[in-house]
């Protein structure tokens, strides 16, 4: 046993970017813990990122670069790898054109910056990542609405916290950590929690608001009904801020009366009262919302009905309020990504780019149109993929159809740590680096005003960090790379004056903060005001102003449905062990939580003759899906929560039992679901039935 | 010396079972024995832990003596001594509960080290 050495550097086991102090002896990382010094997670770290020695070490883990053949997977070596992966790349672009593939990411390990770059220098605008419904399709609303993401800032303590579907003690910690929240609860903030589920933070609140599912837009619409009927809101600034206050106030008033409001969303309207005059004269006040409002075919009128609530309470841009960060000077990930290397006439070839112009607008597709151009090849074929770390087959909606896409593709290369049941459709799989394995001026596409130093600890086995891989299998195609990671890192960071090497040392930069920008140049839209109206919206013909639009599967808009599928599905649950479909084969983690879980009140449960702990299967008109009932009180007697991203790593066939649990063989992906502007798939409430599994 | 003592917060867990991976990393554990456990009782979270008991139960329990109370305040166990019986698991009032695996034996620092949370104080 030699010398334990101590490494700091940034995980990556999810969104987070926590700092993470690592213990290396003999080549080996054999402990992690917090950084106590990290500026935005100060020493906390959750069960994924402690897990990640049994990632990174894992006994299934892919080590070295895989073909298949008709025999199955075999080891081959890198450059037999890419050359293959180029040549297949070059066959399909000589014949259909670049556009003939599509280019995936999951959550994306943070290489987003490299994996664009690739997209566009490769010629293909069929961008395909979570962004359509999460994170990204966020950002965007709030760019047409008030030119950048206004972020809860819990470091100038807000007076009132809105936890508008979110729990970032438990996921989803993008700019905000858990740990930052419960500073500033901890100080007295009082709390509203909007959140269909009584749990831990619901208990803890001054107010829960138990919505319906999917009708968050119609509660927020409810906000401003009270805030505007008690002239709640900062007159000033409306006047001087808002484009088109007049017009919305106008639809508030017309088409949200509480009592309406009431009846979308059950939730009472003195409680939503209550809430909005506790929002409305808390100064400061913050909203920091998740994915579930995203995830809907509200995705972008939730977004900009929110930062509606926090320009007319003089919240944004406050501190304490949500506020804009400013960056470190380092280059910005969209420079890397070489948007401008994408032709117009290859833009105009994005799939779905028509329709969905916002979602094309930040340079992505919505799924379901690339699974249409491989299947129907309309409007045009679609032949091969490259998807890095994303496992759509259990990850996205409608997971039948993704699955019979992928399996049409000629040809598919997959990066990946594990043999996962979409790696299992590909033709080459490339060892990826985990976080322990990455250098990376990570973090630089959020918008908490940090850039952290992610330093590789060590390596493992022949896996590359991604971002080598995209620059290796780049430079094959003629693309114009740098020589090595490293030196992209430095042209990232040559505006601060800082080498790969004094940043690493240093290990994070903070932009200078500054409050209330706009009272010197607007904000960035085309008004140089926050747009209620959006001009921007009207210019594409889209309705300008924000509005509730009733989910597509619902009691109230298929009344006809109702009989076969009675309940409400709240799909997506999301669990502190997990990322998404991650971790199912991490044994300190599938410990924890061993199974799939389906949680039914009680009522519910008795009606049909379920008990705690049995197997239910849940089922919608697209497909069912088999998972544990948990019994929950604290949920409506009309609601069903169901985990997502199950599948059984411990099953050897290569389709890992993708489609027994994957609540996504339940989830639709329409068009006539999706956000109209967006592209955001509706993963999340529908209409379903439960029943007990006879076989178990 | 000092007494030490290792102090969940009950009503603040939120229920994050980063303890229970904490200390699987720490003691090197697998699949199977759990020190620390959290149960989710619908929307109740409830940590078990070693209370590092004043007259433990368990260590009444071990025929072979195996367990003593330091003069720190903390219940040790012996593995040179202990011959695996569990006498002491049965009669552990918070390890029957939770079928917790065994005894807690770091002190209070190391444990706010290892979770980092504000959570857990002296
Ligand atoms: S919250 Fe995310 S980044 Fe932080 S420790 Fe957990 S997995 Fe890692
Ligand atoms: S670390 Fe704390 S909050 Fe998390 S489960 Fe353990 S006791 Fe509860
Ligand atoms: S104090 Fe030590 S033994 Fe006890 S739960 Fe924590 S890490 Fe495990």
């Amino acid at each position: 046993m030699g010398e334990v050495m101590k490494m700091k550097t940034v995980c990556r086991s999810c969104h987070g970017g926590c700092g993470v102090i690592a213990h290396v002896n003999g080549g080996k990382v054999v402990k992690v813990e917090g950084d106590p010094d990290s500026p935005i997670s100060h020493g906390a770290m959750c069960t994924k990122g402690l897990a990640i020695t049994q990632v990174a070490y894992h006994p299934d883990r892919v080590l070295h670069p895989m073909k298949k053949t008709d025999k199955g997977w075999h080891r081959i070596s890198w450059d037999e790898a890419l050359d293959t992966t180029a040549a297949r790349f070059s066959e399909v672009i000589d014949k259909y054109g670049p556009e003939a593939i599509i280019v995936g990411q999951g959550t994306g390990r943070d290489y987003e910056s490299h994996f664009s770059r690739f997209g566009n220098l490769l010629g293909t605008p069929n961008i395909l990542t979570a962004g359509h419904m999460c994170y990204l399709s966020r950002t965007g609303a709030t760019l047409i609405t008030c030119g950048n993401l206004p972020v809860c800032d819990y470091e100038n303590n807000p007076e009132c916290i809105v936890m508008w579907a979110v729990n970032p003690l438990w996921t989803n910690p993008d700019e905000y950590k858990g740990v930052n929240f419960w500073r500033a609860y901890e100080k007295g903030a009082k709390l509203i929690v909007i959140d269909p589920r009584k749990d831990f933070l619901s208990k803890r609140a001054d107010l829960w608001l138990q919505v319906r599912p999917g009708t968050d837009a119609a509660l927020a619409m409810g906000f401003f009904n009270v805030i505007i009927e008690e002239e709640l809101y900062d007159r000033d600034f409306v006047l001087a801020h808002v484009h088109g206050w007049d017009a919305f106030v106008e639809r508030v008033k017309m088409d949200y009366p509480l009592k309406r409001v009431e009846e979308i969303t059950w939730v009472q309207q003195d409680l939503i009262r209550k809430a909005a005059r506790l929002y409305a004269t808390t100064k400061p006040a913050g909203i920091h919302w998740g994915v579930p409002t995203e995830q809907t075919n509200n995705c972008t009128d939730f977004t900009r009905i929110a930062v509606g609530l926090m320009a007319a309470t003089g919240n944004l841009d406050a501190p304490g309020g949500n506020v804009f960060h400013v960056p470190p000077p380092v280059r910005k990930v969209s420079e890397f990504s070489a948007h401008k290397a994408l032709s117009a006439e290859q833009q105009q070839k994005r799939l779905g780019g028509e329709q969905y112009k916002l979602g094309a607008r930040m340079t992505f597709i919505t799924p379901k149109c690339a699974w249409d151009a491989i299947l129907a090849e309309k409007p045009y074929p679609v032949k091969a993929g490259y998807l890095v770390g994303t496992n759509p087959v259990v990850s996205r909606a409608n997971a039948g159809e993704v699955y019979r896409a992928l399996k049409k593709l000629d040809f598919l290369a997959i990066s990946d740590f594990f043999l996962t049941p979409t790696a299992e459709l590909a033709d080459i799989f490339l060892p990826a680096g985990t976080w322990l394995e990455q250098n990376h001026v990570s973090e630089n596409w959020k918008r908490h005003g940090y850039v952290l130093a992610r330093q590789k600890v060590v390596e493992i086995g022949e896996c590359w960090q991604d971002h080598k891989i995209f620059m290796e299998l780049g430079k094959r195609m003629g693309q114009q790379w740098w020589d090595t990671v490293e030196d992209a890192l430095g042209w990232l960071l040559e505006p601060t004056g800082l080498t790969w090497e004094q940043f690493k040392k240093i290990g994070y930069l903070r932009g200078d903060m500054r409050y209330y920008k706009y009272k010197e140049r607007g904000f960035s839209t085309p008004t140089r005001k926050v747009e209620l109206h959006s001009s921007i919206l009207d210019k594409w013909g889209f309705d300008p102003l924000p509005k509730y639009t009733e989910i597509p599967e619902s009691p109230v808009s298929r009344p006809d449905m109702v009989e076969k599928y009675p309940y409400i599905l709240n799909a997506g649950f999301r669990t502190p062990t997990f990322f998404h479909s991650a971790n199912r084969n991490i044994p300190w983690l599938r410990e924890i939580r061993p199974d799939p879980i389906v949680e039914i009140h009680p009522e519910t449960a008795a009606h049909h003759g379920i008990e705690e702990g049995d197997w239910v299967w849940i089922e919608s008109p697209r497909g069912r899906a088999k998972e544990r009932a948990k019994l929950n009180d604290g949920i409506d007697p009309r609601v069903i929560v169901a985990e997502h991203g199950w599948w059984y790593p411990e099953m050897n066939s290569p389709d890992h039992g993708w489609d027994i649990s994957n609540i996504n063989m339940l989830t639709d992906n329409s068009h006539e679901s999706m956000d109209p502007v967006m592209g955001a798939t509706n993963l999340r409430v529908l209409l379903c039935n439960i029943s007990p599994c006879e076989d178990e | 010396m000092e007494k030490v003592s290792l102090t969940f917060k009950k009503k603040d867990c939120m229920g994050c079972h980063a303890c229970e991976v904490a200390c699987k990393q720490e003691h090197q554990l697998g699949v199977g024995p759990r020190l620390v456990r959290v149960i989710e009782k619908i929307s109740d979270y409830i940590p078990i832990y070693c209370h590092h008991c004043a007259k433990p139960p368990r260590k009444e329990a071990c025929p072979v003596d195996a367990i003593t109370r330091n003069e720190q305040g903390i219940v040790l166990i012996n593995n040179d001594l202990c011959i695996g019986c569990k006498e002491c698991l049965q009669a552990c009032r918070q390890g029957a509960r939770a079928e917790v695996s065994g005894l807690c034996p770091c002190g209070v620092e190391e444990v706010k080290k290892l979770t980092g949370t504000h959570l857990i104080a002296a």
